[in-house]
């Protein structure tokens, strides 16, 4: 197997750096972990558990012009922004196993049936994920609850396991993993060590989504009381979607004056009360519970059946940053138990 | 072609335009830098358009109506008084240099006046250069450079519940009794909710909790993990509360505040609810910090020389009165925040609040976690045209906070909670807490306190002071 060394990995990143390469890992900022790009390697911070920005940041960012714009006499001039060319090469190093997923159920969305977004597609063809498995999790954690584990490649390029020696064995999951490795194969060795044993977070056993996913894709579940029994103290901010490494809705707004200005993708939320509202005035989910059952119902209904994708990955933001200790976990084995008391319904087709 | 400042001025109909008028009529010269906006009535001028006008480029702003008495709505120009009071009170917070704006009586044989004031404000808006500090907000900081990530500084602890080895707190002593007054009130049908405490199901750690069967209320606690301030619950826009019927809501003394000032805003009727009133001798900021023991640096600062901590106007309380735990010692750390930001020049102000800004991330968290923004539809929704830019660069971020400010300016209560739950850790107390005592020294108003006083921003009083108003 291949190896990278303490010493490599420094050297590797500082040459990736002296490339231009961007390399985006976890650090430290005023005393907390987050995902940010470095201009060095000592910067770089691999004990922490999990950043509190989701790495999608560095694919989907929260604010991006898309167009220009400016309003003549008689005519409206469009110029597009971004597009080919414009993102360096970028590099995640140290992304968790589940934000490495949710960035290929973002891929499943944006590149979807022909429809791609060519914002994002530019993007993530220039990046290369290099996951670092876990070596613990904390209490929030439940990835190995919707089918990962601190150790799964879905939707990394490379896999980097530590050794009890203290380096990294290097496993290539893709092509463009590959290329990396040969691109800078002088840091990479040969050789063969023990993996330090990883403390996946429990299973929490009483969850099942092949049994949420049965439950939600019966329609008479839709008005069912459970969503206000779970969801009635929801506020309806928005933070759980922001951290969430696969929600990936968006708005477009046009910012500036009478005659020119910009288009803008803007990250947006269903937890907002407006998100659904029709130009009539009707809003089909006026409640917040039903806000947040769109949300559940995105994760582990709209995600698998449409897109064919994970949509919860268990990393676990979305319960630490909520202030009314909302928890998708509890709703998980709540939803599960219905489930199980209601067996007969399979998953249908429709989305 | 060298740089000319570009001001916009909001002049009242009947006026200050007639004053400019006539200043045109009169072949009276001054500076063309001047872009005139017609309202009907200074009362008219919302904070936003002054926030508008800079995003959209202006380098000053003016603001000019019929001096007091001779409004002829009778009082707006009086009630816009007491805006521009506020205003100018956060504006100076936040570090917009004094002199981009400019308020002023201009009547309408003023011409004089009014020639004399736009040359003035020219030559110091010139003085000052272009407004870019503001202008260049746009398309910078970290969430804007497409990828970059806004640095997020989330609370101290990023885990949510406290460790299995701390022990938990225990309940306050009344926690009986008022387990038993919410089940009589359910059994009694008095109520159909009780909106309280309790222990989340996996996590250890206290979440808003809605008892709808007399055989739950022993899920409701009190301890000194509750610092939710539940009242957030009880405005119409609850939707998914409102339907379970009339609430009960156990409120500390701080929380009722908030309650008294929904009374005052009639969002709820006083028979619409029933308030259980805790005796609270102090909540944890943050619960995960909880380290056995409420220390009193892990209070939250509306603690801090509390003085509501045996609730008042409560239908019932349960518990005995306690006495103050918390003396405060000289002023508390907001205050000292807030004096030693007072005694900064604008520049160090503004690149203060600049960089905390740059991280916010336009969840909106502080302004869904906060009982008294309760309209229905927020103002960064409405967007033809877009009032607040939703985009999160540092501009839009900068203007969503000053609304948010000014919106609660002589209502904010000062429970802490958007402080609290913000997951960029931006210190909106210090906003808050300022604005709180613009309140406070130019009307002598304590908002919170009583259910049948006028908020400052509803009322005004010929005698209103300033030094600000030319």
């Amino acid at each position: 197997m291949k190896l990278l060394t303490r010493q490599h990995l420094d050297r590797w990143v500082e040459a990736m750096l002296a490339e231009k390469v961007r390399v985006v890992g976890p650090v430290t900022r005023a005393g907390q972990p987050v995902y940010a790009p470095v201009d060095r390697a000592s910067a770089l911070d691999f004990s922490q558990v999990i950043g509190r920005n989701s790495i999608k940041d560095f694919l989907f960012p929260q604010t991006e012009p898309v167009m220009l714009y400016t309003i003549k006499k008689s005519s409206v001039e469009m110029k597009d922004v971004g597009g080919a060319g414009q993102w360096p090469d970028t590099v995640l190093l140290g992304s968790r196993a589940c934000d490495a997923a949710g960035i290929a159920a973002l891929r499943s969305v944006f590149v979807w049936q022909g429809e791609d977004d060519p914002l994002f597609l530019d993007r993530y063809e220039r990046t290369t994920v290099v996951t670092l498995a876990c070596a613990r999790g904390d209490r929030s954690c439940f990835c190995t609850s919707v089918g990962l584990a601190p150790d799964a490649t879905e939707g990394s390029d490379l896999l980097l396991r530590e050794t009890v020696a203290g380096n990294f064995a290097v496993e290539p999951v893709t092509d463009k993993g590959e290329k990396l490795v040969a691109r800078w194969a002088s840091h990479f060795e040969e050789g063969s060590e023990s993996f330090r044993p990883v403390v996946p977070p429990p299973v929490i056993e009483t969850s099942d989504v092949e049994k949420i996913l049965a439950w939600l894709s019966d329609p008479s579940h839709y008005q069912d009381a459970v969503w206000a029994e779970h969801a009635a103290k929801c506020l309806g901010c928005g933070a759980c979607t922001y951290v969430c490494p696969t929600c990936h809705c968006f708005d477009l707004t046009d910012e500036g004056g009478a005659f020119q200005g910009e288009r803008r993708k803007n990250w947006d939320a269903c937890q907002f009360d407006h998100f659904a509202a029709h130009a009539s005035g009707h809003n089909p989910r006026s409640l917040q519970s039903q806000r947040w059952r769109n949300r559940f119902m995105c994760k582990f209904h709209f995600y698998p059946t449409k897109f064919s994708a994970k949509g919860c990955v268990g990393c676990g933001r979305c319960i630490r940053v909520c202030y009314v200790g909302l928890d998708i976990a509890e709703m998980m084995e709540k939803v599960s138990g219905l489930a199980e008391a209601n067996p007969r319904h399979q998953p249908s087709a429709i989305s | 072609m060298s740089w000319e400042p570009k001001i916009v001025a909001f002049v009242c109909n009947w006026c200050t335009y007639a004053g400019a008028d006539l200043a045109g009529v009169t072949r009276t010269q001054y500076r063309p830098n001047v872009r005139l906006i017609r309202v009907p009535c200074t009362g008219r001028v919302d904070p936003l358009f002054i926030i508008k006008a800079f995003e959209q480029g202006a380098d000053g702003v003016l603001i000019s109506g019929c001096h007091p008495g001779d409004c002829h709505y009778i009082s707006g120009n009086l009630h816009a008084k007491r805006r521009w009071i506020f205003f100018k009170g956060l504006t100076d917070f936040v570090g917009i240099e004094p002199e981009r704006i400019q308020y002023a009586w201009v009547s309408a044989s003023e011409a004089n006046k009014w020639a004399k004031m736009v040359d003035q404000a020219t030559e110091t808006i010139r003085g000052l250069g272009p407004f870019t500090k503001y202008h260049a907000l746009k398309g910078t900081g970290t969430a804007a450079n497409g990828g970059a990530c806004p640095l997020l500084v989330w609370s101290e602890a990023w885990q949510p519940g406290i460790p299995d080895e701390v022990p938990l707190p225990e309940d306050a002593p009344f926690v009986p009794a008022l387990r038993e007054k919410a089940r009589e009130l359910l059994e009694k049908g008095e109520v159909k909710v009780v909106i309280g405490y309790g222990w989340a199901k996996r996590q250890r750690r206290i979440v808003p909790v809605f008892i709808t069967e007399p055989g739950d209320v022993s899920r409701l606690v009190f301890n000194p993990l509750c610092v939710n301030n539940l009242s957030v619950y009880l405005p119409r826009k609850q939707g998914d509360i409102a339907k379970l019927g009339k609430p009960a809501i156990v409120a500390k003394g701080c929380d009722i505040k908030t309650i008294t000032v929904l009374l005052q805003e009639e969002q709820i009727g006083r028979d619409g609810i029933v308030i259980l009133g805790v005796s609270c001798s102090g909540v944890i900021y943050r619960q995960e910090l909880w380290a056995g023991k409420a220390a009193p640096d892990l209070l939250a600062p509306k603690c801090i020389g509390c003085d509501v901590q045996t609730p008042r106007l409560a239908d019932h309380v349960v518990g005995e009165p306690v006495a103050r735990s918390v003396e405060q010692q000289g002023p508390s750390e907001v205050q000292r925040q807030i004096e030693a930001l007072d005694r900064k020049s604008p520049g160090e102000r503004w690149d203060f609040w600049a960089e905390h800004f740059d991280r916010c991330i336009k969840c909106y968290a502080c302004s869904q976690v906060c009982p008294l923004c309760y309209c229905d539809r927020c103002i960064t929704e409405k967007n033809n045209p877009q009032w607040v830019e939703t985009s999160a660069h540092p501009q839009g971020n900068f203007s969503w906070n000053l609304v948010r400010a000014i919106h609660l300016a002589g209502r904010c209560t000062y429970c802490g909670e958007c402080d609290r739950v913000c997951p960029a850790n931006i210190p909106l107390n210090l906003i808050n807490r300022k604005l709180a005592v613009v309140s406070e020294e130019a009307f002598d108003y304590r908002s919170g306190y009583d259910e049948k006083a006028h908020p400052p921003m509803v009322v005004y009083h010929p005698d209103d002071k300033e030094n600000f108003i030319r």
